[in-house]
């Protein structure tokens, strides 16, 4: 099997340095650091009396979840918003265009190699899930469907990374719009819906904004919760019973993902028609 | 089998109102080592660049080995090896590993890379240096690391953007050397340099750009022979500075008069020194002369001084 020589030599650059491993010691300092935290406050507040272990549990799992996607979201806008940016600011693009890879070769190896590194850290992080199941209230199944939703989110973040570093010359600009539009998407939507909310007294015209907002992936994984607040938000107007909400914003996100995995490799071509300077 | 392995026909490249290349036409015959000179901003970069696949044109043709390279410019990137002027390297890969990954993204099989990598680097002069990181080599080790990296994949064209810039005198030697010996090997060689002196040593072919247009191309020994004896000469006149300059045009053995920002005459004269002497007593008998003087016989000074106007055209040597 050829593998895409840029992945391999992405994977090789970004191993061979501490970064990488540096990255995932922070990472599983950090979620095991508040899960630790998490747990001691829970036991030190009911003391010796009669404890719920599978309800601690399931709260733990809840709070792992959602720090470690907010841990993800932090961390792929800065993986993937120089993959592009910083062949241009150290001038090996035009020697890597140069070659037999494709713009789409380029794209989809520099993603994927960027994506491993989400990977490993989800993959590193699942010890952790061990002691919730030591603990019990959750299903190895929840746990498929929360990798599952942090892949997914990962990968639709990067697509828009990526985008926007074939789009910015310089890494930190290419940076900075990729934060930006991940804040957006995540509180821009809610704070908008939230202010439509009050204005139009208990009812938002704007929820298919949500449709972009990635929290709604977590619809998957807590059903009736998020379509309690759906209902609520929209008063019963979202359309398809036979549709999640979720499964569409899936469907609406990997729809600007590819648009976007497009823009990226269209710029990346130098050829490409209307390109007003080389 | 036609013996042009590069073909540039009307090639034109404007950037908005900016016209970087301007209409040239030019040949590049096969296993000649080419060099392309002219003056900072002339061109040369840009038609390199559109010729790599890695700009496009706004008009024009270029063809290599008979294949247009705009028909499919993948196919182009297979015959080419190119070398910027400013490259950047992935100083955290070794040395073979960076051949390695060029050689692959290239389109060879790993395993032939592997093959033919440590001849590469012989090549180039860096066989001890196969197992060193990219960002312990030195400039020249790196200049020709790139060298070797546009060879990985043994493309028959070689396009090399200044690639002495920046080296000692003991690197440009050592340069000068390898491309005579890939020249030996059968590669077309197409170098850019605003150093003439650089490439008169090197070149079988020459064509001199500025201005976006290309003013002389031809065999280099041909060429050069058009500025042997050549002086540069530098008159004042007081006033009738452009009447002067088209009487001067007119006048046996000037090759060419400008006007510089000093307010003098720029002559190149081939013509020894009593026809110097004829010179100056027929321009004083019809202007006023405040000054006259012989600057000097250089090669590279008659040569950028050509280049370096614009305003008047120069007819090609040859085609």
């Amino acid at each position: 099997m050829n593998i895409n020589p840029l992945l391999a030599k992405e994977l090789r650059l970004r191993m061979r340095t501490w970064r990488s491993f540096g990255t995932v010691f922070l990472y599983l300092l950090v979620l095991g650091g508040f899960a630790l935290l998490f747990f001691a406050s829970f036991h030190l507040r009911a003391g010796w009396s009669y404890m719920d272990l599978s309800q601690l549990g399931r709260n733990l799992f809840n709070f792992l979840a959602m720090l470690q996607f907010a841990l993800i979201f932090f961390l792929v806008p800065g993986l993937t918003a120089t993959l592009i940016s910083s062949e241009h600011e150290r001038q090996t693009f035009d020697l890597l265009v140069c070659t037999q890879l494709t713009p789409f070769n380029i794209v989809a190896g520099k993603l994927t190699a960027a994506l491993s590194v989400i990977f490993l850290l989800i993959l590193a992080s699942l010890p952790l899930y061990g002691f919730v199941f030591l603990l019990g209230g959750v299903s190895p199944g929840e746990l498929a469907v929360l990798i599952a939703i942090l892949l997914l989110a990962a990968v639709i973040n990067s697509s828009f990374g990526i985008m926007l570093s074939s789009v910015f010359r310089k890494p930190a600009a290419a940076v900075i719009g990729s934060y930006v539009l991940s804040l957006a998407l995540v509180g821009g939507t809610l704070l908008l819906n939230g202010l439509t909310y009050s204005l139009f007294h208990n009812y938002s015209p704007l929820y298919p904004l949500l449709l972009l907002n990635p929290l709604v992936l977590f619809e998957w994984l807590h059903p009736q919760i998020a379509r309690d607040a759906l209902n609520h938000l929209s008063r019963g107007a979202y359309p398809w019973r036979w549709l999640s909400f979720w499964q569409v914003s899936v469907l609406v996100n990997f729809a600007l993902a590819a648009a976007s995995l497009y823009i990226a490799a269209w710029k990346v071509n130098p050829l490409r028609a209307g390109k007003k300077s080389g | 089998m036609s013996s042009a392995m590069i073909s540039v026909k009307n090639l034109l490249k404007r950037y908005g109102g900016f016209t970087a290349v301007d209409n040239i036409s030019f040949e590049i015959e096969r296993g000649s080592i080419f060099g392309f000179v002219g003056p900072n901003g002339a061109g040369k970069t840009t038609t390199l660049r559109i010729i790599a696949t890695l700009l496009s044109k706004t008009a024009g043709e270029v063809a290599i080995d008979g294949r247009s390279i705009f028909e499919n410019p993948r196919e182009t990137r297979k015959m080419i090896g190119y070398m910027p002027d400013f490259f950047g390297l992935y100083d955290d890969l070794r040395v073979s590993e960076y051949l390695q990954f060029y050689g692959e993204a290239a389109g060879c099989r790993a395993i032939d890379v592997r093959r033919t990598a440590p001849a590469l680097l012989e090549l180039v002069g860096l066989a001890d240096k196969s197992g060193a990181f990219v960002n312990n080599l030195s400039r020249g080790m790196k200049q020709r690391l790139c060298l070797a990296r546009a060879l990985v994949h043994q493309p028959p064209v070689l396009l090399l953007d200044e690639p002495a810039s920046g080296l000692d005198p003991r690197a440009r030697v050592e340069l000068r050397h390898i491309l005579k010996e890939l020249q030996r090997m059968g590669h077309t060689i197409v170098i850019s340099s605003h150093i003439l002196a650089e490439l008169s040593q090197l070149c079988t072919h020459i064509g001199v750009i500025s201005g976006g247009r290309m003013h002389l191309v031809g065999p280099m020994a041909e060429v050069l022979a058009l500025f042997e004896g050549d002086t540069l000469l530098e008159m004042g006149v007081l006033e009738r500075a452009e009447e002067a300059r088209l009487w001067l045009l007119e006048q046996e053995g000037v090759k060419d008069a400008a006007l510089t920002n000093r307010g003098t005459l720029e002559i190149v004269y081939s013509g020894d020194k009593s026809a110097q002497a004829q010179l100056l007593s027929a321009a004083a008998s019809r202007f006023a002369l405040y000054h006259f003087t012989a600057t000097g016989n250089n090669l590279e000074e008659i040569f950028m001084k050509l280049t370096g106007e614009e305003n008047h055209e120069h007819q090609p040597a040859s085609g």
